[in-house]
C-alpha cells in the first residue's frame, strides 16, 4: 500500500476515477433510499457537502462496476443517469439576445434535453448485457428515427453509439448556428423533453432487460441553469406519470432554483418532490454524521493499509484530555451540590445535563487569561470543525497528513496532536483571511459587503467568547436564529450579507423547531473552522441563541458589539431536543 | 477613403497622451469616435480626458462623435452592432485599445470582421503601475455573446487564463467555472495563488513581436482536441488581441470576461511604449 499518497484527497467528485468513488463513498442509507426511490428529490447543500459524490455513487455506471466487483447480479430495475450541468453549455448567454421569452425557453430546453439524452446513451452504450438484449434493432432504429425525423448512421454496431453520435452532432450544429453572425439566436430544429426524452425512454424500454427499469435522472448543479431551464425542469418534475423516470436534482441552498414552472405554476414540496439537506446538523459522537465521518476516514485509511481507527489516528492532546476530565469532575461536584438528592426523580438527568452544559465551558474558564490558544486535536474535534460538511472534514486531514509526510520517512500510524493543532489553527486563520478578501472571490460581493461580513463574524465570535466565559446557563450556544424579522428592510439587507457568507461556506443554515409549537425557523451555523484561531470551542451544545436583526445589522455595518447578557430571557433560548432531526 | 479612430477614454493619463500620438501618426483621420459606458468608473476624471480629446480634435479639424454604450450586456451588444453596421464600407479602421474594455474590443472585432478586411490596433503601456490594487468588486464572469464556444459532450472543461497583476480575479474565475484543468499564462512571474486546483503555468510576454500570439496559439491548439476551452485575458490588452486572433482561428473556444465595478484611480501613470499592429479580420 502506498502511504506516500495522501489518502485524504478531496478533489471534486467529478474528477475522481470510478474506482475511487466506489472505494471512498460511504453509503448513507437515508440518502440512498430516497435517491433510489421513484420520487422526485431535491438534494440541497453547499459545495463540499457530498451531493455530486452521492449522485455519482448512485449512477448506474458506478453501481454496475460495484456489482461486478462484488460478484453480485446487476440490478437493472433502477438506472441512475448522472447529468452534470456545470459545463460551459449552461453558461451560454445567446438566449438573452432573443426578445421572445418563449424562444428563450425553447433554446434552453433544447440544450438541456440533449444533455439528458446524451447522458442516457453514454450510460447505456457501455453495458454489454443491454446491448446483447437488443433483439429488434431494426424496430428500435425506426422508432427513434421517427422521433428524431432523421436517419441514423447504422454503421455503428452499437445502437446507443449511433444515437450518441447524432446527439453530439446536433449539439454542435445548434451552437455553430446560433454563434454565427447573421443567424438568429433561435434554432429551428429544437427538441424538447416531451418530443425527445420521454419518447426515447419509451423506445428503449422495449429492450426486454429495461422493460421494468425506472430511470433516475440525476441533474447535478441545477443552480447553474438559466431561469428558463429551471422552469422547464420544474415543469418536468410536475409531470404526473413517474413510472418510467423521476428526477433527483442537486443544488446549492443559496441560489436554489425557483419553484416556478414554464406555465407559471409552481411545484410543491411534499406533493411534487421531497428535499434532503446534505449538510448534517449534528456532529456530536453518536450522531449520524459522526458515524459517517468515522466510516469515511476509516475507509480512506484502510485503502492505504493504515489500521488504527480514526480516533487512534488522530489522538487528542493528553493534557487537554486531563484538563477536560478535571473540569468535568469540578462541574460534577457543583451539580451534586445543586441536586444533592440523586434518588429524587429527574435529578440524575439534571446532573447529567448540568455536566454536559458546563464541563467544557469550565475548561475554557479555568484557563489563565493570558494563556495561549487551547490545543485543538482529536478526531472528534476534527468532526466538530467540519460543521457537518464532508469536504470540511477531509481538508484539515489532508493537510495534517501532508505535514506528517514531510517530516516522517517511515510508516505513519497517527498524526501527533501538535501537528493537528498547528494545521487546524492555520486553516482557521486562512479562513478568516479569505473572509477579508471575499470581494475578490465571490461574484457580486463588493468591498463594503466583504467588510461588513467580516465585522459581523468578528462580533459574533466576540459574543460567543463572552458567553463561553461568562454565561450562566447556555455558555456553548454557537448557533443563532434571528428575531424581530418584522424589521423587514433591515432583515432583507442582512440576508444579502448572510447569503454571500453562505456562498463562501462561512455560514450554513438548518431548519429546526421554534419554541412555538408547530413552527419552524431557520437557524444559522457559522463554519466552526472559524473558532479555533479565536480560542473558541467548536463543540457546541444543543441550543441556539436568538439575536435581534438590528443587533446583527449594527455589528455588520458599524462594527458594534452584539449586546451580551450573562443570562438569556427565557424566550430567547431554544433548547433543542437531542433527537430533533428536521431537514430543510 | 474614410479613416476613423475609435477610442474608449478613461481617467488614465495615457488615455489622452496616447490619443495625441494617434493623431500625430495618422494625419488623414476623418473622424474620431469616443466610446464610453453610460455609467463608468471615475466619471469626472474620464470626462476631463474626453474634453481634452475633443479639444485636440477641434484643433486638428477632426470630427469627433460620442457613442454612449449601455452597461447592460444585451444593449451593449446591440449598440455596437448598430455602430458597425452604419460604417461606410470603405472605412479604414484604427482602434486605440489602451483603455478599452476587453468585451468591447472583442465585440467590435466580431462585427468588423463581417464587413472589413482588417483593423489597425494601437496600444500604449503606462509609464508605470502602482503597487496598489488594480480593480475590485468583480461581477459575475460572462461568456461573450456569439463567442461562447462549441461545447462537446464528454470533454472536460479547461480554463485558460492570461493573468495580469490581479491574481484574485483568476481565483474568482476558477471558483465560478470549476474547471477540471487550469492553464495560467503569467507575465509577472509571481507565484501562483492558491487556486484550489493545481494549474499548469507558462510564461508569456504579451509585448513580444507577436503579442504573445505564438505561444497562446500553440497552447490552445493542443488543448482543443481533448477539452472544452474557456479563455480569459486579464493581462495586457495586447494579449486580448492575440486571444481574439486565436478565436478567429478556433471558434470553438469560449471567450470569458469579468466586469469589474471599481478601479483604482491611481493604478498607473504616464505613458510608455507604443504597440501597433494591423489585424487581418478575414480569411483567418
Amino acid at each position: 500500500m502506498n502511504q506516500r499518497k495522501n489518502p485524504f484527497e478531496y478533489e471534486g467528485a467529478n474528477n475522481l476515477p470510478d474506482e475511487d468513488i466506489i472505494d471512498f463513498y460511504i453509503e448513507d442509507y437515508n440518502f440512498s433510499r430516497f435517491i433510489q426511490s421513484k420520487k422526485n428529490i431535491f438534494l440541497l447543500g453547499e459545495r463540499g457537502s457530498g451531493k455530486t459524490m452521492t449522485l455519482l455513487y448512485n449512477s448506474f455506471k458506478i453501481q454496475y462496476k460495484k456489482s461486478y466487483r462484488n460478484s453480485i447480479p446487476v440490478d437493472f430495475s433502477k438506472i441512475g443517469i448522472h447529468i452534470p450541468c456545470k459545463n460551459p453549455l449552461f453558461y451560454k448567454p445567446e438566449y438573452l439576445l432573443l426578445d421572445d421569452e418563449f424562444k428563450r425557453s425553447v433554446v434552453g430546453e433544447h440544450y438541456l434535453t440533449l444533455t439528458i439524452v446524451n447522458a442516457i446513451v453514454e450510460t447505456l452504450e457501455n453495458i454489454p448485457e443491454i446491448i446483447k438484449h437488443i433483439k429488434n434493432k431494426d424496430f428500435l432504429y425506426k422508432d427513434i428515427e421517427y422521433i428524431l425525423g432523421i436517419e441514423l448512421n447504422r454503421e455503428y454496431q452499437n445502437y446507443f453509439t449511433a444515437i450518441k453520435k447524432y446527439i453530439q452532432k446536433e449539439i454542435i450544429e445548434t451552437q455553430k448556428y446560433i454563434n454565427n453572425y447573421g443567424n438568429s439566436e433561435f434554432y429551428n430544429n429544437t427538441m424538447s423533453f416531451a418530443s425527445l426524452a420521454i419518447p426515447f425512454i419509451e423506445v428503449i424500454k422495449q429492450i426486454d432487460i429495461l422493460a421494468n427499469s425506472h430511470f433516475l435522472l440525476m441533474v447535478d448543479d441545477a443552480q447553474d441553469m438559466n431561469l428558463y431551464q429551471i422552469k422547464s425542469l420544474n415543469s418536468w418534475i410536475a409531470y404526473r406519470n413517474q413510472s418510467h423516470f423521476s428526477f433527483k436534482v442537486a443544488t446549492t441552498k443559496v441560489n436554489r432554483p425557483l419553484s416556478i414552472t414554464s406555465t407559471g405554476g409552481s411545484i410543491f414540496e411534499g406533493h411534487d418532490y421531497l428535499s434532503i439537506d446534505m449538510e448534517k446538523p449534528y456532529q456530536k459522537k453518536g450522531s449520524d454524521f459522526y458515524e459517517m465521518a468515522t466510516n469515511i476516514i476509516a475507509k480512506r485509511l484502510e485503502n492505504i493499509g493504515i489500521s488504527p481507527t480514526p480516533e487512534e489516528f488522530f489522538p487528542e492532546n493528553k493534557d487537554f484530555t486531563k484538563a477536560m476530565l478535571k473540569a468535568e469532575e469540578k462541574v460534577k461536584e457543583e451539580a451534586l451540590k445543586r441536586y444533592p438528592n440523586i434518588d429524587e426523580e429527574g435529578n440524575t438527568k439534571k446532573i447529567n445535563d448540568y455536566v454536559y452544559k458546563y464541563k467544557r465551558a469550565e475548561y475554557y474558564r479555568s484557563r489563565a487569561k493570558k494563556a495561549n490558544l487551547p490545543p485543538y486535536s482529536g478526531f472528534s474535534m476534527i468532526v466538530d470543525i467540519s460543521t457537518g460538511v464532508i469536504r470540511n472534514l477531509l481538508d484539515p486531514c489532508y493537510w495534517m497528513y501532508d505535514a506528517q509526510l514531510s517530516s516522517q520517512k517511515d510508516l505513519i500510524n497517527s498524526i501527533p496532536p501538535h501537528i493537528q493543532d498547528e494545521i487546524i489553527i492555520n486553516r482557521s486563520k486562512n479562513l478568516w483571511e479569505r473572509m477579508r478578501n471575499l470581494d475578490k472571490q465571490i461574484e457580486n460581493c463588493d468591498t463594503q459587503q466583504a467588510k461588513c461580513i467580516y465585522q459581523l463574524f468578528d462580533n459574533l465570535m466576540i459574543l460567543f467568547k463572552r458567553r463561553l466565559l461568562e454565561h450562566k446557563s447556555e455558555p456553548r450556544a454557537i448557533v443563532f436564529s434571528i428575531s424581530l424579522m418584522k424589521q423587514e428592510d433591515i432583515y432583507v439587507k442582512l440576508t444579502e450579507l448572510l447569503d454571500i457568507a453562505r456562498k463562501a461556506q462561512l455560514l450554513y443554515t438548518r431548519i429546526g423547531n421554534a419554541k412555538d409549537l408547530g413552527k419552524q425557523e431557520k437557524y444559522y451555523v457559522p463554519n466552526r473552522l472559524l473558532f479555533p484561531s479565536r480560542g473558541l470551542d467548536p463543540h457546541g451544545q444543543y441550543s441556539r441563541v436568538s439575536l435581534k436583526v438590528t443587533d446583527l445589522w449594527n455589528a455588520a455595518i458599524n462594527n458594534a458589539l452584539i449586546p451580551f447578557s450573562d443570562t438569556d430571557k427565557e424566550e430567547e433560548i431554544v433548547q433543542k431536543s437531542l433527537f430533533d432531526n428536521n431537514y430543510e | 477613403m474614410n479613416d476613423i479612430l475609435i477610442i474608449f477614454p478613461s481617467w488614465e493619463e495615457r488615455s489622452f497622451l496616447g490619443f495625441q500620438k494617434d493623431i500625430e501618426k495618422y494625419q488623414n483621420l476623418n473622424k474620431v469616435f469616443l466610446f464610453r459606458f453610460e455609467k463608468s468608473a471615475h466619471p469626472s476624471e474620464t470626462h476631463k480626458r474626453i474634453s481634452e480629446i475633443k479639444n485636440a480634435c477641434l484643433i486638428k479639424n477632426i470630427v469627433s462623435e460620442d457613442l454612449s454604450i449601455p452597461n447592460t450586456e444585451v444593449e451593449k451588444w446591440r449598440t455596437l452592432e448598430n455602430f458597425a453596421r452604419n460604417l461606410d464600407a470603405n472605412t479604414t479602421i484604427y482602434i486605440d485599445i489602451t483603455t478599452m474594455p476587453r468585451s468591447i474590443i472583442w465585440t467590435l472585432f466580431f462585427f468588423f470582421k463581417q464587413r472589413f478586411q482588417q483593423a489597425t490596433v494601437l496600444y500604449y503601456k503606462p509609464r508605470e503601475y502602482s503597487n496598489e490594487w488594480l480593480s475590485k468588486d468583480p461581477g459575475i464572469p460572462q461568456l461573450l455573446f456569439k463567442h461562447s464556444g462549441i461545447v462537446e459532450f464528454g470533454k472536460p472543461t479547461t480554463l485558460f487564463v492570461l493573468t495580469g497583476y490581479d491574481e484574485d480575479r483568476v481565483i474568482q474565475l476558477v471558483n465560478y467555472y470549476e474547471p477540471q484543468n487550469v492553464i495560467v499564462g503569467e507575465c509577472n512571474q509571481r507565484s501562483s495563488c492558491e487556486y484550489g486546483i493545481k494549474p499548469e503555468v507558462f510564461n508569456i510576454d504579451e509585448y513580444d513581436a507577436t503579442w504573445g500570439y505564438d505561444i497562446i496559439e500553440s497552447k490552445i491548439k493542443n488543448i482543443l482536441e481533448s477539452s472544452n476551452l474557456i479563455v480569459a485575458s486579464l493581462g495586457p490588452k495586447t494579449g486580448a488581441i492575440s486571444v481574439y486572433q486565436c478565436f478567429m482561428k478556433y471558434p470553438q473556444i469560449a471567450l470569458a470576461y469579468v466586469p469589474c465595478k471599481e478601479f483604482n484611480i491611481d493604478y498607473c501613470s504616464g505613458i510608455g511604449e507604443e504597440f501597433i499592429k494591423t489585424i487581418k479580420l478575414k480569411n483567418v
